[in-house]
């Protein structure tokens, strides 16, 4: 294995498992706040479309961005 | 004892996005430029171009995820005030996740400042909130509130049941 290849694989690795604890930290914490809404009598629905819409927008990009930083590495290594 | 009903619950202002977006957008553009140099001298000087690349992607990663860090740690309702009790969130996600929470019963009254044309064009502003101590304690405010005369009005409403 090159040692582009062993780069774009460690950048691809960092990149997920950041993007994995951020939104998985984000789910903790947003959903304790709605927990705490709803047994209030607060109606969440916005906030929980927001919520998704926030997630799925933050992991297309990111896997987005980084395959094409890895593609252009590898095409610039080779 | 009456029930725990919520009178308000919201984010606070949006122009706390500003100031991280406009540096982690600025990183953002500048790293591009590095990739985008690296692809013009790649045939030239190869090692530079691949030292360039990569300096310039992983800036541009740390700020994709930093500023998306900003958004989702700030994009949750951080302002509760129900007819028992005011609760302001300050949190960021891995770094902090503090609560602060006010009784209604404890508040004697409430102050909205809103200083500069930035706070008066955009309405937003600094809820303060006078517990009965003797000095300006800014544990007991909530900065960046949206529409802050209304929430105090919502408050005093509150206060004078």
């Amino acid at each position: 294995m090159t040692p582009a290849a062993i780069l774009a694989i460690g950048i691809l690795l960092s990149s997920a498992l950041f993007c994995a604890l951020t939104l998985h930290e984000f789910r903790k914490v947003s959903m304790r706040r709605e927990k705490l809404l709803n047994a209030l009598g607060s109606d969440q629905g916005g906030t929980v479309r927001s919520r998704y819409a926030l997630s799925v927008a933050y992991g297309i990009t990111s896997l987005l961005w980084t395959m094409l930083i890895v593609v252009g590495l590898l095409q610039i290594a080779s | 004892m009456t029930q725990e009903n919520v009178l308000y619950a919201h984010s606070t202002h949006w122009v706390k996005y500003i100031p991280k977006t406009a540096i982690y957008s600025l990183i953002g553009f500048l790293s591009i430029g590095l990739m985008l140099l690296a692809f013009q001298i790649d045939a030239t000087f190869p090692l530079v171009s691949l030292a360039l690349y990569l300096v310039g992607s992983v800036l541009f990663l740390l700020c994709h995820h930093l500023l998306f860090h900003l958004y989702l740690s700030e994009q949750m309702i951080d302002i509760i005030i129900t007819n028992q009790r005011i609760i302001y969130y300050n949190d960021c996600l891995f770094t902090c996740d503090d609560e602060h929470e006010i009784p209604l019963s404890r508040i004697a009254g409430v102050e909205m400042q809103q200083h500069g044309l930035l706070q008066n064009i955009l309405n937003y502003g600094i809820l303060w909130f006078d517990t009965g101590g003797s000095s300006l304690d800014m544990k007991r405010s909530i900065p960046h509130v949206a529409h802050p005369d209304d929430v105090a009005e919502i408050i005093n409403t509150q206060l004078r049941l």
